[in-house]
């Protein structure tokens, strides 16, 4: 289903928190991850890991991997953690409030 | 479009980026086209799904820029960060450059404003140090007055200088965040 580009993208950092935490992960993992979901450019994901990684949300180590060559992993930070629950709690109230309007506004 | 053209294609647009950055960059790219290419996915495809690479670099480009103007103060690196996050999109010029353009003038205008009073307040006592005034008294009042202002205003301005660069700075980050997505698409 298309969804509204500008939407998208001030979930895709809750949704990068959430999968995170889940599990240390590089970063062409998380966009599979990522777009088995959602659809995205993957190519946007690096900037925004960037940023997380500089706000201090998210840890990055290399790693060896079986195949192939060392990896660049992603981590979860006690900061990042707090601020997850903050975005999923404000992501309740809002899409809470948005089904009430669409529930009220389509049943008259 | 194949692995080597995908990165050298991002790395001219990231020229203005700090040396350091561009080289995590293109690894980070690099480690994603390997990755792809061991689940038996071809480079086409690899780049194909990461999408364009010259608006991928403008977005990192700006955030660089960003990082920089935070870093050091100064004019010019405010500036290359409003350039570098309006070229991101038609809405960022409207929403970034707009105000950016108003604000500044704004600034210029109070700084120009306190100079002239101050200034104007200094050629008054001159006039009466130098006899030419019919009621030096008056005039030196008068120096005092708008010098005074001249000066309240100047301080003024330098207090509230640093935390209006600050707030551009969160501003345009802001932005950056939720305004634009023309590339997550």
């Amino acid at each position: 289903m298309p969804v509204n580009p500008q939407f998208k993208k001030g979930v895709l950092e809750l949704c990068v928190l959430v999968l995170v935490k889940q599990k240390d992960q590089y970063g062409y993992e998380l966009a599979q991850n990522l777009t088995n979901q959602i659809a995205i450019a993957e190519g946007s994901l690096y900037p925004l890991l960037r940023r997380m990684t500089k706000d201090q949300y998210l840890r990055t180590y290399t790693a060896k991997s079986s195949e192939g060559p060392p990896r660049k992993y992603y981590q979860l930070s006690d900061l990042g953690e707090k601020y997850m629950e903050e975005l999923i709690s404000e992501w309740n109230v809002f899409q809470g409030s948005v089904n009430n309007l669409i529930k009220e506004a389509t049943e008259g | 479009m194949n692995q080597k053209s995908f990165l050298s294609k991002m790395k001219h647009e990231l020229k203005g980026v700090p040396q350091k950055e561009q080289n995590e960059i293109l690894s980070d790219y690099t480690e994603h086209f390997e990755a792809g290419k061991l689940e038996g996915r071809t480079e086409d495809e690899i780049a194909k799904e990461l999408g364009d690479p010259k608006i991928i670099a403008k977005e990192l480009l700006m955030t660089s820029r960003l990082e920089q103007a935070e870093q050091q103060h100064s004019f010019t690196n405010i500036m290359r960060a409003v350039l570098a996050t309006v070229s991101l999109s038609f809405f960022n010029l409207v929403i970034v450059l707009g105000p950016a353009i108003a604000l500044f003038a704004i600034y210029i205008t109070m700084w120009c404003l306190s100079a002239s009073f101050f200034l104007g307040g200094v050629a008054l006592l001159f006039n009466a140090l130098l006899g030419n005034s019919a009621s030096p008294l008056i005039n030196m009042f008068t120096f005092s007055a708008l010098s005074g202002l001249g000066l309240i205003f100047g301080v003024g301005m330098a207090y509230i200088s640093k935390p209006l660069y600050k707030a551009t700075i969160r501003y345009m980050k802001w932005n950056v965040k939720i305004a634009k997505g023309e590339q997550v698409a």
